[in-house]
């Protein structure tokens, strides 16, 4: 049993570094290498931190991220980024992009950054993306492309060349997170080609979350999905614990056990069941625990107690395995 | 007290940015530098420069613009019995607040805007609008560490909100407007926030006028239901949507008032009155103008100074040509 994150680390550290710097270049005050540099240090200081609350995998906190679409989408040939959009049910926002040319890859796009988190950290550190499926459903695509599927499809091979280009960085652990398949789950078949064509020819460990919706009507198709491990938000699914200990579950489970939209601090006891349950039923060795969804949705105080929590509880649900 | 025009009245949706000094000051008051009555001086400055400005630029219907405001959130939680304040959370970009966390049974030991509305009423003979965050965005906002579900909590903020609403309208506020910025991103709870609305609303709807204002959401997914919500008003984000709801209240009609937002809030760009006229009139098509306010998308506090004041200025400009042209069309006829 494994501890990691899913998504983005709170960016406040270092008493506001970043926000700072953010003001300063608005202001002219602060050049585009010195931003990146700041960028750099607050990165480093987010794996610093999942380092010492002892997680076995992190990620670079996704610092640079503006949120989970534009990061990547800004970056492609033939996007171009628009108004403000509410994310979900969150009180967060990114900006929509639109599609004004047919979809490509120019270059890579968050593997420098990979490449960063590695030189940061002795631990493992997973290269995360954002899934062609819920880029393109975030997206615009009229008078570009015929469908919505299109545009997905089109994304997901420019991400496979995205996700060739970490492997080739020397990523071995590849983390999409696509949640906007739980929003119309009757568009499961555009979704699985995407995740098809994505992780074509991708030689490395690969896992698929979904967060923010329900994905327990979805699991059985889930299986069939080539990817190594899926990560599920537990407390928008209370029924996946039945389904991944009910059926034979032939992936690895990331169990989103820890709730990234509140402060209430879990229960241990309802914690160490879960986890019993799903060793039993899928394997203590199969499973990665971690928070249901980004840290960003948390203030930094309670996103440090929430991980120094996580990994005293599976530790302590380890010693009682053992 | 001046009343709005029968067509088309213009107004604001609650927020300005604040200028220079106040936000110097409120950084040093943070850091206990200046005194509560050194702020105060100062907000109480910049709320009657916004008055005057609101009044130059011919906006009929005034906001008090939130100048003792940090956040729509926070100001209430801060001052809520059964809540604390916890640290920055990102909303997008570089924008953050602190996010409440409900600890406690809710209490209001204080009405919470009733001064400041009094103070800016009295500043001009305008009528301001009461404004308040609604129960469903005070609980969606909110971390809840108390009540058994959300339920619970928004029903809860519900009645704190409902006492306001009680001392502003005996404080003679003859607009109230009831912001729920959140109501549109769970669609399985607008019966949630409905019933929420009801609770403060129920029995004083005739003592004044009732707005609520949605934003950034899924408004097809919550309309026609959002109907249903008991006010006079509904204010939506509409310019940076693309006017796209005003096809589906072609398909179901817009039964209440309609706050027409016509500018988009968080670009620099400035909307030319051309565009402005266009959107009006593009409403038009669908809701008669009696029942039409303009405004912008949202609240202007993203904006600097400047650029606020520029925005109003095209919704003012933009409102007054198609009331124009509405006039000679009458004429005519």
């Amino acid at each position: 049993m494994k501890t990691t994150v899913v998504g983005g680390y709170p960016k406040v550290l270092l008493d506001q570094k970043l926000r700072k710097a953010y003001h300063a270049t608005d202001d002219g005050k602060m050049t585009a290498p010195e931003l990146a540099a700041v960028q750099d240090d607050v990165t480093a200081a987010a794996i610093h931190e999942m380092d010492e609350a002892g997680l076995d995998v992190v990620n670079d906190g996704l610092i640079r991220w503006d949120d989970e679409i534009t990061h990547i989408a800004g970056k492609l040939h033939g996007i171009k980024i628009g108004g403000l959009i509410r994310f979900f049910d969150t009180n967060t926002f990114h900006r929509r992009p639109k599609a004004t040319a047919a979809v490509e890859w120019a270059e890579p796009i968050v593997a420098g950054d990979f490449m960063f988190a590695t030189g940061a950290t002795a631990k493992p550190v997973k290269a995360v993306v954002t899934g062609a499926y819920s880029i393109a459903k975030a997206s615009d695509y009229e008078g570009v492309y015929a469908s919505f599927g299109h545009l997905a499809l089109d994304i997901a091979a420019a991400l496979n060349d995205e996700l060739k280009s970490l492997v080739a960085a020397g990523a071995n652990y590849i983390h999409i997170n696509d949640p906007f398949i739980l929003l119309d789950p009757s568009y499961f078949p555009v979704f699985a080609e995407c995740i098809h064509v994505m992780l074509d020819g991708i030689d490395a460990h690969t896992s698929l979350y979904t967060y923010f919706g329900d994905a327990t009507p979805l699991y059985d198709k889930m299986l069939a999905l080539p990817v190594d491990a899926l990560g599920f938000d537990f407390t928008y699914s209370p029924g996946i614990i039945d389904k991944l200990t009910d059926c034979s579950c032939t992936k690895e489970v990331g169990a989103g056990v820890f709730d990234a939209r509140n402060t209430k601090p879990e229960d241990e006891n309802v914690i160490l069941a879960t986890l019993a349950r799903l060793a039993k039923a899928v394997g203590g060795d199969r499973i990665w625990v971690s928070p249901t969804a980004s840290l960003e949705y948390l203030p930094l105080g309670k996103c440090r107690d929430k991980l120094r929590e996580m990994v005293r509880i599976v530790g302590a649900f380890k010693g009682v395995q053992k | 007290m001046r009343p709005l025009p029968a067509l088309l009245p213009t107004t604001t949706v609650g927020s300005f940015p604040k200028p220079p000094e106040l936000l110097k000051a409120r950084t040093q008051f943070g850091r206990g530098k200046i005194s509560r009555d050194d702020l105060s001086a100062l907000e109480r400055k910049a709320t009657e420069f916004w008055i005057r400005t609101q009044e130059e630029l011919g906006i009929d219907l005034l906001v008090d613009g939130e100048q003792y405001r940090g956040d729509m959130v926070t100001f209430f939680a801060e001052q809520t019995e059964g809540c604390i304040i916890s640290d920055l959370v990102r909303s997008y970009g570089n924008r953050y607040y602190k996010k409440p966390i409900v600890v406690g049974d809710l209490v209001r030991t204080a009405p919470y805007t009733v001064g400041w509305w009094k103070y800016a009423q009295s500043l001009t003979d305008r009528p301001i609008a009461g404004m308040l965050t609604g129960p469903y965005t005070m609980m969606d906002w909110s971390f809840n560490e108390h009540y058994p579900s959300r339920g619970d909590t928004a029903l809860a903020f519900a009645r704190l909100v409902r006492q306001e609403v009680e001392d502003l309208l005996k404080a003679g506020a003859k607009y109230v407007q009831v912001d729920e910025p959140a109501i549109s991103a769970r669609v399985d709870e607008l019966d949630l926030a409905i019933q929420a609305m009801h609770v403060v609303t129920d029995g004083v709807l005739s003592e004044a006028e009732f707005c609520t204002h949605i934003c950034y959401g899924t408004f097809e997914k919550i309309y026609p239901k959002m109907l249903d919500l008991p006010v006079h008003r509904i204010d939506l984000e509409m310019s940076n949507s693309g006017l796209r709801l005003l096809d589906k209240m072609r398909q179901t009609p817009f039964t209440k008032k309609l706050g027409l937002g016509v500018v988009d809030v968080h670009s620099h760009v400035l909307e030319s009155v051309a565009e402005v006229v266009s959107r009006i009139e593009d409403a038009l098509t669908v809701i008669p103008p009696e029942r039409v306010y303009v405004d912008p998308d949202c609240g202007l506090k993203t904006r600097t100074v400047d650029e606020a004041v520029a925005k109003m200025k095209v919704i003012a400009a933009g409102a007054a040509r198609v009331r124009e042209k509405l006039a000679k069309s009458a004429s005519r006829t």
